[in-house]
Parts: C-alpha cells; structure tokens; sequence
C-alpha cells in the first residue's frame, strides 16, 4: 500500500515570533516540524466543539487517530474544499501532505496518524501574493517544500502517493425501484386523476 | 478542518521507504580515513 495523498490548510502567523515561518493547524494549532514527520495525538477535551468520543490520549491501547473520535491529522481527499477555506482568512496557506500510518477513511478526507508537508500552493490573489511572498519564501525553505502553482499541486502530489478516496455510494436498489414506481405510467395517471377529480 | 460524515474505512499503510525530506536520524559516521589520521601538533 503506497501513502496517501491528500490536501489541507495551514496557519503562518507573521507576527509571532516564535511561530514564524512554521506552519501550525488551523484547529489544534500544533506547530508541523520541519523535515520531519507530524504524528497525530489526540487533542479532544470535553467541551470542545469537535470531540466525539471523550478522551482516550492517555489510553496507551487506543492510537490516535480513534475512528469514533474526531482526532487525528485532517486532510481532504480533493483540492476543492481546501482552496475554499482559503478564501476566508488571510495567512491561511493550502498544500498538499502525504500520510501514513492508520488512515480514518471519511468521504470527503482522512484523518492520519503520520503526515508530512509535500507541497504549498502559491495564492490565486496577486495582493496575496505580493503580502505574503517573503514569508511564504521562508516556510518553503524552512520545511524544504516547493512552492507550486495551483494548478500543478495535483500532479506534483501524485507522484508520491495516491488518493484512497472511497467511491460514491450508489442510491439503493430500494431507492431507485421507489423512484422508478412514482414515475411509472400508471402511477402518474392516478394522480393526475386525483388531482383533476377523476 | 473537520468532517460531517462517519467514516467509511481504516486503513494501515506502512511508512514510505524513501524519505529524501526527512532528517537523518542518527549523525553520519566518521569514515574509515578520517579515523586514520594522527593528530599533528604545531611545530
């Protein structure tokens, strides 16, 4: 099985000096180390819009991530909804990480155990670009990544891993025989019966 | 970042064999040559 491949969104805080030029999650705000891998701990603590199960991170028997919790490394399986929250906050920066490790498969990402940044993307808005040149310039070489225009991120990532992104689940057979009696001829002519007072 | 759907799979994948970005794990070791030579003083 090769490691996967998914794409995700990180913080740069330009400001604090001690977190700059390092890329932190957006949620649990773990700083990622550079040249080396990330490995999931669980973080949920009661009260915490995202915790599930309740605690576990002192469970030695239970790894994160737990596939009933809601810890773990994030990344989704397609570019799209990474490039979406992108838009909504400035030193918000998109890339693409390969993972390993246990793998919590969900339809639109994955949570990992292992990941490590592969690539960022370089930010569609040129006054974004312009902003934050220099300190993307530093990420990039503190975690020796390149810096990829959108467009080729996809292609760049595959070549270290692939997408284990599940196939859509198919309506029900069920579904589909209820669908096709409402549409039937007899059906139709009914209601219409109905509906006109026949 | 987080995920409305239940997950649907769990899988294991080893770690990837080659790591060219990550940092070696031990310090390189001294050659064999480097071992060899004798310490010189200043004359």
């Amino acid at each position: 099985m090769i490691p996967a491949v998914g794409y995700r969104f990180w913080r740069v805080d330009p400001d604090d000096a001690w977190s700059r030029g390092r890329l932190q999650s957006p949620v649990a705000e773990t700083l990622w180390p550079p040249l080396d891998r990330l490995d999931a701990e669980c973080q949920t603590r009661p009260g915490l819009r995202l915790a599930r199960a309740g605690l576990h991170r002192h469970d030695e028997e239970r790894m994160s991530p737990e596939p009933a919790c809601s810890c773990g490394i994030y990344a989704y399986h397609d570019i799209a909804p990474m490039t979406r929250a992108l838009r909504e906050e400035p030193y918000m920066f998109g890339g693409a990480v390969l993972c390993w490790g246990r793998i919590v498969i969900h339809p639109e990402g994955m949570r990992a155990q292992h990941a490590r940044p592969l690539a960022l993307c370089r930010p569609e808005s040129p006054g974004v670009q312009q902003r934050t040149a220099r300190l993307l310039r530093e990420v990039t070489k503190e975690y020796a990544i390149p810096l990829l225009e959108l467009k080729d991120l996809v292609a760049y990532a595959s070549e270290f891993g692939a997408s284990y992104k599940p196939e859509p689940v198919p309506p029900s057979r069920r579904g589909l025989d209820r669908v096709r009696d409402a549409l039937s001829w007899r059906q139709l002519r009914r209601r219409l019966g109905k509906a006109f007072g026949g | 970042m987080g995920f409305t759907s239940k997950p649907v799979r769990v899988i294991e994948i080893p770690e990837p064999m080659s790591e060219p970005l990550l940092a070696p794990e031990r310090e390189p070791q001294r050659t064999e040559r480097e071992e060899e030579v004798p310490a010189t003083t200043p004359a």
